[in-house]
């Protein structure tokens, strides 16, 4: 049995760690490219969104690589990802694979049951080699994650273009590779240091917070990489959602609660997607201090759109410029360079900072 | 005398303006990109160049609109800026409480909210170029009528007739059956620019707050009845620079005023570069799937910049943009 799973952010070294640690063996996606997105958009219902054809793409490539076994994410609530699982399954039949697919329902507050539910996918295993590869696997998303948030923050003030990206990718390979808990751990903090190294001291900076759909959020391909692109305009970004986020809202219901009570005067309940968050954790950034918010999401995105037009109104009472853009199949990027360079020179406008930075 | 220039490469047009030190107009260009933007600037800075005095000196320039990276290669950009903060420092400068910019070019639109000389807000038009000139052009050309003459031709409407304007599509079999309805074409042409003014506010203008004044600029800004339209539709007085096709132009000159203040010195490669070879060499990286299509700008013979690639492995391989731009 080889396994294959889409990629997602950090996902790929995350999964890879579990799966090893239950003894499969594991195809990993090539990293996402235009080829994958070919491949999604010619095999995709049009109307369907970008994570849809983006992961299609993932699949057909590692089955092509000689993956026979396809895990993917299942959902629950309006929104059309709980289904994706379902319709590739369809969609890769009809190309005339013939994979197992496992989609796999998010715990919902039943971590008991997820974790019996994962056991039973690999007979031969005990709960005990289950907790050994998720720790590893836990260990790994925690301090990725850790390590990305530091970088869109440290880039910001990268001594020489690309340097501190370059140093992150590598850091990322070395944490792939270990399976040691403790060394995740380390080469996470010393990954941070090293990043920070390549750094220069500024005084005033501007810090832009991310809001938005959730795959949009953690895969840099579908975004054209926004991060990056702030992060080269001198601006330092907080990402509101990581991995370590969506798992902790599975698990720990009163994470749920705080950002519900922060986007409660503006919308009072679960409309689907990630909207809730989209709203609480603007709310949140705006009392924060930040100087200004992105919306970004996949366009025909409906919890999204609602957002939108939820955050026209936020924007004016909590006095928070908000710039909303949606990402589709399109790889031209000079109209949203122009968008994203135009919003930074706003709020700097606003901070009193010069426009003309030479 | 002082000077400054501004280079503003958009989609249709690429316009070139010469300014005094107060941002006053001192001559410029208006060309048609045609899609050829490397020698369009060339051409328009030949035409400066054979127009000015002897004491004319060019103290700055500054590139603006969707060609600014490549027009700023060009030219030896002191400051290369997007359009919208280009658009919002150009009319500040000539209505310094201007509250509300619309601006509608060839293949885009835009709206720039201001308070106090600050945008405060702003929104462009996202996929579709329906509202915009490159509309209207097609049009006036399927009526056979200069477009030129096609405000005019609006103001002598004498009934309005509803023409649908979400789309071009839609607006042009809709436009087709009015015609056929026996409306004239003044009526008809009157009705587009209200359809267009329509679609440009439930768009672009989308809850902002239109406010006087408000300044009507860009390609589009010549047609009177689209101004007439907008004053309609709005209730409100709309104005038009005198400059109205160039305010981005004018935009980057005075912010390359104002970054060689800080500089010091211009990095302005004169006059000569109008007959200078620059050429753009394409090849496909064959790196990973990705295949991405680097172009390499080249100036006689010297590459001066690479870009194109996802990964930055050909961008960054020139390592200090500035010090080749100097060299060259």
């Amino acid at each position: 049995m080889k396994l294959t799973y889409p990629h997602m952010g950090n996902l790929d070294i995350i999964l890879k760690a579990f799966f090893e640690g239950m003894g499969k063996e594991v195809v990993v996606p090539p990293p996402i490219t235009e080829k994958t997105l070919s491949i999604g958009v010619r095999n995709c219902p049009e109307f369907a969104c970008l994570p849809l054809k983006i992961t299609l793409g993932n699949f057909i490539e590692a089955l092509d690589k000689g993956a026979d076994t396809i895990i993917m994410l299942g959902g629950f609530g309006p929104c059309r990802f709980g289904y994706y699982g379902q319709v590739q399954r369809e969609i890769v039949r009809d190309m005339g694979y013939n994979p197992k697919i496992v989609i796999v329902e998010p715990p919902h507050g039943d971590l008991k049951g997820f974790i019996k539910n994962v056991v039973s996918l690999f007979p031969g295993m005990t709960l005990k080699d289950v907790i050994k590869a998720g720790k590893v696997a836990w260990q790994k998303m925690v301090y990725l994650d850790k390590m990305e948030k530091a970088l869109l923050v440290l880039r910001a003030h990268e001594s020489r273009k690309g340097i501190v990206t370059q140093k992150y990718n590598e850091y990322r390979n070395y944490i792939d590779r270990t399976s040691d808990v403790r060394e995740i751990k380390r080469l996470s903090l010393e990954g941070i240091r090293e990043m920070k190294s390549l750094t220069k001291l500024v005084d005033t900076t501007l810090r832009i917070a991310v809001v938005g759909e959730i795959y949009l959020l953690v895969e840099p391909f579908a975004s054209q990489d926004i991060f990056r692109e702030l992060n080269e305009q001198g601006v330092e970004v907080k990402k509101t959602e990581y991995i370590t986020d969506v798992v902790f809202s599975c698990i720990m219901p009163w994470r749920l609660s705080k950002i519900k009570r922060a986007a409660n005067p503006y919308l009072n309940q679960v409309i689907g997607g990630h909207a809730i968050y989209t709203i609480g954790n603007t709310r949140i950034c705006a009392d924060d201090g930040y100087d200004g918010v992105i919306q970004i999401f996949p366009f025909t995105c409906t919890p999204e759109v609602v957002s939108k037009a939820i955050l026209n109104k936020m924007s004016k009472d909590l006095d928070i410029p908000v710039m909303s853009l949606s990402f589709d199949e399109n790889t031209g990027q000079a109209g949203y360079r122009t968008r994203i360079e135009a919003f930074v020179d706003l709020l700097m406008r606003r901070r009193g900072m010069d426009l003309v930075n030479v | 005398m002082k000077t400054y220039l501004g280079v503003d490469v958009g989609s249709v047009s690429t316009d070139i303006a010469l300014t005094d030190e107060d941002g006053n107009v001192i001559d410029s260009v208006y060309l048609r990109t045609q899609g050829q933007p490397i020698k369009v600037v060339q051409e328009g800075i030949r035409q400066i160049g054979s127009r000015i005095d002897g004491d004319v000196q060019v103290c700055g320039v500054g590139t603006t609109g969707s060609g600014r990276q490549l027009a700023g290669l060009i030219v030896g950009a002191d400051i290369i800026k997007n359009e919208i903060t280009a658009h919002a420092v150009a009319s500040s400068r000539f209505l310094p409480d201007v509250h509300t910019i619309l601006e509608i070019g060839g293949q885009d639109s835009k709206i720039i909210i201001l308070r106090k000389g600050i945008v405060t807000d702003f929104a462009m038009n996202t996929v579709c170029a329906a509202g915009t000139g490159s509309f209207l052009d097609q049009q006036a050309y399927r009526l056979g009528i200069p477009i030129e003459k096609f405000g005019d031709m609006a103001l002598k409407a004498e009934a309005t007739v509803r023409i649908a304007g979400r789309c071009t599509v839609f607006a042009e079999s809709d436009m087709i059956h009015k015609q056929q309805l026996g409306y004239s074409t003044e009526e008809i042409i009157n009705g587009l620019c209200e359809a267009l003014v329509r679609n440009y506010l439930n768009n672009i203008g989308k809850g902002k707050d239109i406010n006087e004044p408000i300044l009507f600029q860009g390609g589009v800004a010549a047609n009177k009845g689209i101004k007439a339209a907008f004053e309609r539709a709005l209730g409100k007085k709309v104005m038009v620079p005198k400059d109205y096709g160039i305010m981005g132009a004018i935009g980057a000159a005075l912010l390359a005023k104002e970054a060689v203040k800080k500089i010091g010195t211009t990095k302005f490669k004169g006059f000569e570069i109008s007959s200078m070879k620059f050429e753009n060499n394409g090849f496909d990286c064959d790196g990973c799937a990705n295949m991405c299509e680097v172009v390499e700008f080249v100036q006689n013979g010297h590459v001066l910049a690479r870009w194109g690639d996802k990964c930055g492995k050909w961008s960054s391989s020139i390592d200090d943009r500035e010090d080749v731009l100097n060299k060259a």
